[in-house]
């Protein structure tokens, strides 16, 4: 169940057509004007790019704000002003820049992040948003985009390597718009090969010892035979759910290998302090030790606590100091171990929150105007780009939407945004759709 | 006993009132709003039709959330910037009133500050939410959270320590017991004359860890008060639920005899009175015969809702259209007055539309069988 | 044919809005599936019938856009008016209190408040009286009309309601406010036709305006195998196999569908997967509480003696149960433990097809017709029921009075919780007045005898079975739906609990007849799964050498065991010693926890199915010589060729192709490792193979 302000567009004046209408007759059109188109997602085997030189080296870490975290206490406050909330903001080591008095820590190390306060985006439900904002384009069934993550495995992963390339931190088996959205496909077109592996809480790595008895060479024997037998049934059935099946088996002796990996009490207890005790930091934690030992994309949530429809600075008071130990942690982390140069950091949530408070002291979802952050791998540190009103109610220059985000986002991994997918039997699809061009200001 | 209210006044400000006071013969009110502290010269009690408008006479750094008017010159405030300030009323009034006192007591919000009875003290609680654990509850706060002052210079005259974020705080009708409640629903009372901590215990009514969307804590208690013979204390806040996000408060409150070891509870609102809602004001009737909780409504008849002492069974009720933070009587115990707030609207012709309300109701009593 | 209705806000059409157009795309089929002429006579009279009524409609149409005074002060008077002061709140996205004044449309629809526009009266409309300075519930809030507005406002009214196109709107709204959806093709066919033709109608028909074709055909085997998936959730024995393939029968499929269907295994499987989608698998305390509560059984009996759906339907709803054979019906409701949400909200995907979790807080912002306050009217009409125990086991116990309310959306204003939900009206029921305190007194309730909790005479549940549920057409069509899914991988409506206006049917028309069917042949589920097993359409091969959209069903889907099939299927395969270990309640769950897909929309398999397969002690102990009878027997085998086909003969129910026969022969020719070893890795290839592992 959520809760939504409007089922899209916001703030369209009266008479204005039905969008909600306009919505349904759109994706109803999508469906049935590719009902007659020939193929569907897992119909290839093999990712079939024309970039064949793998980039090495690049890694992700998401810190998936899942909810959505409210601008106004974080990176855009507005102090004073009717829609600032009560908490003031402070000075940073940016001259004349000023973020939320909850984070100090990123305050002095904002030299080191990329902010980006325009962001102005078109979803405004949980599901649908969460769904641009980590594909990067809305969707077009029956064909699935990948997340961002599967793109990262798929460009900068190894397969062979045991550790799983993408990873999923999620403690929270609920979440509902958010549950419903990490039960959907997330390699898509690229294959199952590029899902995430899901970790956290209740997801634990069961099954990762051999069996009695049995040595790992006539463990791999044996798989060898199962993954022969299968060959001319997956060949001859297209379904996605046939291709996963069998492709699971791929990743057993990696994860049986790299299972030790995933326990966080291995990792010194001062690594445990610093970015906990707060489940979120610690998987953080987890993220950075993922990538330095062989993960390429670590997507990190929490459930969507962020989601503050209700008592929105009595929850953010505790998430944002979190938020702001766990980022300053990381970042220097990385540097100390010379990785910030190929890793990138993001930092965001599915949209911001609303300039005006509701009845129930919490703040409602809000794409029209919000903000997220970035550190490391070709962004430019110590930039702040864009800008909302006074009350932050809108945009007031340089509005960015998901395709510009990650048409820069690639394009500081050194891919080119605009880069075709060769699908067979699909139309034409892109990096990044309708030409967004990155934005230079933020590429170092 | 049945009540009946009608409403006589309704008395916007520029933003949301949190907390309010009045003067003894109701001419002026004075309001805790998010902008700053306000006046209000109040029509007589027949007149419905004027709606004057609020004057500013001070602010805080942030959110002004208690006032108090002590001997009707001594107007006290606190705030979201953890200061106390204390203004002397002068007539005419001035817009502003330089502050004579204005000192940081917390480091964090003053969630709540209320003037003892015999007006000598001050009782002011704090305390941020912070991650304490791998479940999030909440970290040992830094400094003390509940305060005691003295009204007179402001000086400390006890503090002590309960788990953050301790949200609302009560000194009995005696002026001997301090009460003082958290998200936790932990419950504290201490003795004003030795300073000690003579009663701890925790109900879980109140407090959600929110299942669905939340790993984290949110709600607990909002509103404590004492009966008039300070034997009882009365809790209410938010309700547990497996998604507080969604599903928002319960209309519940509960009763307590704190002396006792263990605290037990004897009374609690009974669920055919009740709906969804979250509760934030709790308030006696000077005569003590009932008392009203009060709040904002989800689901359900009303929100603000008036309970007879002894039953505990609901006798009146209003609906405002608003989320209620503070109900106070007047002193002949005819009127009642609510202090809230609206959702805030939208910019409207570049302006910001009024969402902070007083209102004011007349309560009749039908003592039928 | 298809059939639009004109649902777009066009400023200048004010009555196009309200119409139903139809329009043809060509002809219907481009070959005679059927020669018959019973069948060619209703479907050119539909054709003809329904180009009637487009021209007709047309020309009524035409007519209206003509008449464009009212349209003029409309826009040039009223509309101004509205959009200052009302459309903040009462626009097409908000819609306060169920009303919309962007439109003509949305001034005469029914809002919360019934009708704002009185047509009998007009000056007595309600939107006249709100908007009076003194009225009460003013409108707007915060402001007022100047005395000229209310004026232009009443006049307007008073003309809007006399204009012949008015009346016109309000008979079609009328119309097409019935709760039947109007069909032209398939509802004109015989009703009794057999379904199984009809389907296979259908679906060739909508291929053949794709210009594609179905693939072929399953060969004995392959029927085989899925039969016995679908109907008794294992594979069948080398035994039942043999037997079925040298049968000289010509209708042996039809034999066999007919035995599984009587067989004491189907009532097992049936009710199992009826269990997963209705209560859902938990952990061993709520499976052993669901069964000392009757639950299986009672769902068992209603399968194995195909007790008509409605019946069944209702008894768990109702909760009443007539005997005490039927205490397990009381489960479904007791085990929610009085969370009437978590009711309202089950209640509305098993029996409805309908999610409606998204309209706790506001009007479903996909699904237009899910409204809010069918979420809480749903909620109403159980929030009055506790569980209780009698000496005669679990029941629900009813009070007479309470469970009033008013829900807010997120905005704040709210509305009261009507005894109301999707397709009906609200049941009439006295709210007490605001203070009034209702009295529970005896005379509200019957007594039932020993044991059983009194009834009020007035029961809500009672209310909800008789005049929602019953005939409620959404009731078949969800049941007929989730078969449909069961047999064909893909519900008509997909995924099946989604049946509302955002998720379009793959097959509209064979749905409505499908559930039309279901209806006339007394809810059986046994004629519809067999009817559907019937049908040359469920008998499709699955491979499929170019791929097609799975919505047209041109191929059979695989789809994924549940469960329970692929715990049992193993444990067929492999000739247990000791089924009881086997299937002990711990391994059921562990399957049911590492697989846990029924009927979902997407079925994606993850890495911990691979592991557990790969390395749990359930399935190292039992894929052994020591445990399988057909593993001692093979091991035993010195042929290894031999050996190898009736491995693949008893697994898969093929043999194997001379590349796979070429595989056994070298993987068994290690003479480093023991024969009984290197055939139960083998065993465990094939069984974990997709193969084995899905439906096809």
């Amino acid at each position: 169940m959520h809760s939504v302000e409007h089922p899209c567009a916001s703030g369209s004046p009266p008479g204005h057509i039905d969008h909600r209408l306009h919505r349904r007759l759109f994706l109803q059109g999508s469906l049935a004007g590719a009902a007659s188109i020939a193929s569907f997602q897992g119909l290839f085997t093999l990712p079939a790019h024309a970039e064949t030189v793998k980039q090495q080296g690049k890694k992700c870490i998401l810190l998936w704000l899942c909810g959505a975290p409210s601008q106004f206490e974080t990176w855009d406050p507005k102090p004073g002003r009717p829609t600032g909330g009560p908490f003031g903001s402070i000075p940073t080591s940016l001259p004349g820049v000023h973020i939320s008095s909850l984070m100090p820590k990123c305050a002095s190390i904002l030299d080191k992040l990329t902010i980006v306060r325009s962001m102005k985006t078109d979803q405004n439900e949980h599901f649908q948003a969460i769904d641009l904002l980590t594909r990067g384009e809305p969707p077009r069934p029956p064909f699935t985009r990948p997340l961002l993550g599967s793109v990262f495995a798929q460009q900068f992963g190894q397969l062979e390597n045991p550790v799983p390339q993408f990873v999923l931190l999620d403690p929270c088996p609920e979440g509902n718009e958010f549950k419903s959205f990490k039960a959907s496909n997330w390699a898509g077109w690229l294959g199952a090969e590029y899902g995430p592996v899901r970790f956290g809480g209740p997801y634990k790595i069961d099954h990762v010892s051999l069996p009695e008895k049995m040595s790992e060479l006539e463990h791999a024997d044996r798989e060898a035979l199962r993954s022969f037998f299968s060959k001319k049934f997956v060949n001859d059935h297209q379904e996605a759910a046939v291709k996963s099946y069998n492709t699971i088996f791929e990743r057993v002796k990696g994860l049986m290998k790299a299972a030790p990996l995933f326990d966080l009490n291995a990792l010194p207890e001062s690594d445990r302090l610093r970015y906990g005790p707060g489940t979120f930091g610690l998987h953080t934690l987890l993220a950075r030790h993922l990538i330095e030992n062989g993960s390429t994309f670590v997507m990190v949530a929490n459930g969507m606590p962020w989601d503050c429809h209700v008592f929105n600075h009595e929850t953010h008071q505790m998430l944002v100091p979190e938020l702001d130990r766990i980022i300053f942690e990381l970042l220097q982390d990385l540097s100390d171990r010379s990785m910030l140069d190929d890793t990138l950091v993001l930092i965001m949530g599915e949209f911001g929150r609303t300039p005006h408070l509701n009845e129930a002291r919490g703040r409602d979802h809000y794409p029209n105007a919000w903000s997220m952050a970035v550190a490391g791998c070709g962004f430019k540190p110590g930039v702040v780009y864009g800008a909302t009103d006074e009350n932050g109610i809108d945009v007031a220059e340089n509005p960015v939407d998901q395709r510009r985000l990650f048409a820069t986002i690639y394009q500081a991994l050194g891919l080119d945004p605009h880069q075709t997918y060769n699908l067979p039997g699909f139309p034409t699809f892109h990096r990044v759709e309708k030409n967004a061009t990155p934005i230079a200001e933020l590429l170092a | 006993m049945k009540l009946e209210l009608n409403k006589t006044g309704r008395y916007p400000f520029p933003m949301g009132l949190l907390d309010f006071t009045l003067q003894a013969d109701e001419k002026r009110a004075f309001a805790a709003c998010m902008d700053g502290i306000y006046s209000l010269d109040l029509p007589p009690r027949d007149n419905n039709r004027d709606k004057p408008d609020p004057h500013r006479i001070g602010h805080h750094q942030s959110y002004t959330s208690s006032i108090a008017l002590a001997t009707e010159s001594k107007l006290f405030s606190s705030a979201y910037d953890g200061t106390l300030q204390l203004r002397i009323l002068n007539e005419p009034l001035q817009s502003p009133i330089e502050p004579t006192l204005n000192e940081r007591i917390h480091q964090f919000w003053s969630w709540q500050m209320v003037l003892s009875a015999d007006q000598r003290y001050l009782a002011s609680v704090t305390g941020q939410y912070l991650a304490g654990s791998e479940d999030y509850s909440p970290r040992v706060s830094d400094e003390p959270t509940v305060k005691l002052l003295s009204a007179s210079d402001g000086q400390v005259v006890h503090q002590w320590q309960l788990l953050p974020s301790v949200q609302c705080v009560a000194i009995d009708p005696q002026s001997k017991w301090v009460a003082a409640a958290n998200l936790m629903g932990d419950i504290a009372v201490y003795e004003i004359e030795s300073g000690k901590e003579v009663a701890l215990w925790r109900t879980g009514s109140f407090t959600s860890w929110g299942i669905i969307k939340s790993h984290c804590y949110i709600g607990g208690i909002f509103a404590i008060t004492f009966s008039p013979d300070s034997e009882s204390i009365y809790v209410a806040g938010m309700g547990d639920m497996r998604d507080p996000m969604a599903g928002n408060g319960k209309q519940l409150w509960q009763r307590f005899t704190w002396r006792k070891t263990p605290p037990e509870k004897i009374q609690e609102s009974h669920p055919d009175d009740t709906g969804e809602g979250l509760m934030e004001a709790l308030a006696f009737h000077p005569t003590g015969k009932y008392f009203a909780m009060g709040g904002r409504l989800r689901g359900g008849n009303w929100n603000v809702g008036f309970f007879d002492a002894t039953t505990g069974r609901i006798i009146g009720q209003a609906k405002t259209g608003m989320r209620v933070t503070t109900i106070r009587f007047s002193s002949d115990g005819q009127i009642v007055y609510l202090g809230g707030t609206q959702g805030q609207p939208g910019i409207k012709d570049g302006k910001f539309p009024n969402f902070g309300y007083l209102e004011r109701f007349n309560i009749t009593e039908n003592n039928e069988a | 044919m298809v059939k639009a209705t004109g649902s777009i806000l066009s400023r200048g059409g004010l009555w196009q809005g309200a119409f139903t157009a139809f329009i043809f795309t060509g002809p219907i089929f481009t070959g005679p599936i059927f020669t018959g002429p019973i069948v060619i006579g209703p479907i050119v009279t539909a054709l003809t019938f329904s180009v009637l009524i487009f021209i007709g409609l047309n020309q009524t149409c035409t007519a209206q856009s003509e008449e464009n005074t009212i349209l003029n002060r409309w826009e040039n008077a009223i509309r101004p008016i509205l959009s200052k002061q009302c459309i903040s709140c009462h626009n097409e996205l908000k819609r306060s209190g169920q009303l919309s004044l962007e439109t003509i449309r949305g001034l005469l629809g029914s809002t919360l408040s019934g009708s704002v526009v009185d047509g009998k009266n007009s000056a007595e409309s309600l939107i006249l009286k709100v908007i009076l300075p003194n009225a009460e519930s003013h409108m707007p809030p915060d402001g007022q009309l100047s005395d000229g507005d209310i004026e232009s406002l009443k006049k307007f009214i008073g003309e809007l309601v006399t204009d012949p196109g008015y009346q016109a709107w309000k008979n079609e709204t009328e119309q097409s406010s019935s709760k039947a959806p109007q069909n032209a093709t398939l509802d004109n066919y015989p009703a009794a036709l057999p379904p199984q033709l009809v389907i296979d109608f259908a679906v060739s028909n909508k291929l053949a305006e794709k210009g594609l074709t179905a693939g072929a055909k399953t060969d004995d085997s392959q029927f085989a195998r899925r039969i016995y998936l679908d109907f008794l959730g294992r594979t069948p024995t080398s035994a039942e196999l043999r037997l079925f393939l040298e049968s000289l029968e010509s209708n042996k499929r039809e034999t066999l569908i007919d035995s599984l269907l009587n067989s004491p295994e189907h009532a097992v499987h049936l009710s199992e997967l009826l269990h997963a989608l209705l209560i859902g698998r938990k952990d061993a305390n709520g499976f052993v509480q669901s069964e000392k509560a009757g639950w299986f059984s009672y769902l068992r009996n209603a399968i194995e003696k195909d007790r008509p759906w409605n019946e069944v339907a209702a008894e768990i709803l109702l909760a009443r149960p007539a005997d005490e054979s039927r205490n397990g019906a009381v489960w479904y409701l007791y085990s929610r433990k009085n969370n009437h949400q978590e009711i309202a909200e089950a209640v509305s995907r098993d029996f409805f097809g309908v999610r409606i979790d998204c309209a706790q807080c506001h009007d479903h912002p996909l699904a237009n017709e899910i409204l809010q306050r069918h979420y809480w009217g749903l909620t109403a009409f159980f929030n009055r029921s506790t569980n209780t125990e009698t000496s005669k086991g679990f029941r629900l116990k009813e009070s007479a009075i309470g469970g009033f309310a008013e829900f807010a959306n997120i905005r704040g204003s709210s509305a009261p919780n009507e005894l109301v939900f999707l397709g009906t009206e609200p049941i009439p029921e006295t709210r007490p007045a605001k203070d009034v305190k209702e009295e529970d007194r005896d005379d509200l309730y019957n007594d039932q005898g020993e044991g059983e909790p009194r009834v009020p005479k007035f029961s809500r549940r009672q209310q909800f079975v008789e005049k929602v549920l019953t005939n409620h057409p959404l009731v078949s069509q969800a049941m007929v739906n989730r078969i449909w899914g069961h047999m064909l991988g893909r519900g008509l409506i997909h995924p099946i609990d989604a049946m509302d206006s955002f998720h379009p049917a793959s097959h509209p028309e064979l749905l409505h007849w499908l559930s039309r069917d279901f209806e006339r042949r007394g809810y059986s589920i046994r004629h519809l799964l067999r009817s559907i097993a019937l049908s040359q359409t469920y008998q499709l091969a699955s491979s499929a050498s170019q791929t097609q959209d799975p919505s047209l069903f041109s191929y059979a889907l695989a789809k994924p065991l549940t469960a329970e099939s692929f715990h049992r299927s193993i444990g067929t395969a492999l000739e247990l010693k000791n089924p009881d270990a086997f299937y002990a309640l711990e391994n059921r769950l562990l399957f049911s926890r590492i697989f846990p897909d029924v009927l979902a929309e997407e079925s994606l398999a993850n890495v911990s199915q691979g592991l557990m397969l790969s390395n749990s002690p359930l399935i190292q102990r039992f894929v052994s010589a020591s445990e399988s009878q057909l593993l001692q027997r093979l091991s035993a085998e010195t042929d290894t060729a031999q050996a190898s086909t009736q491995l693949f003969l008893a697994l898969l129910h093929r043999k194997p192709d001379n590349e796979e026969l070429q595989k056994c022969l070298t993987y068994l020719s290690n003479t480093s490792r023991s024969r009984e070893k290197l055939l139960e890795d083998l065993t465990w290839a094939l069984i974990t193979s997709p193969e084995f592992r899905f439906n096809h």
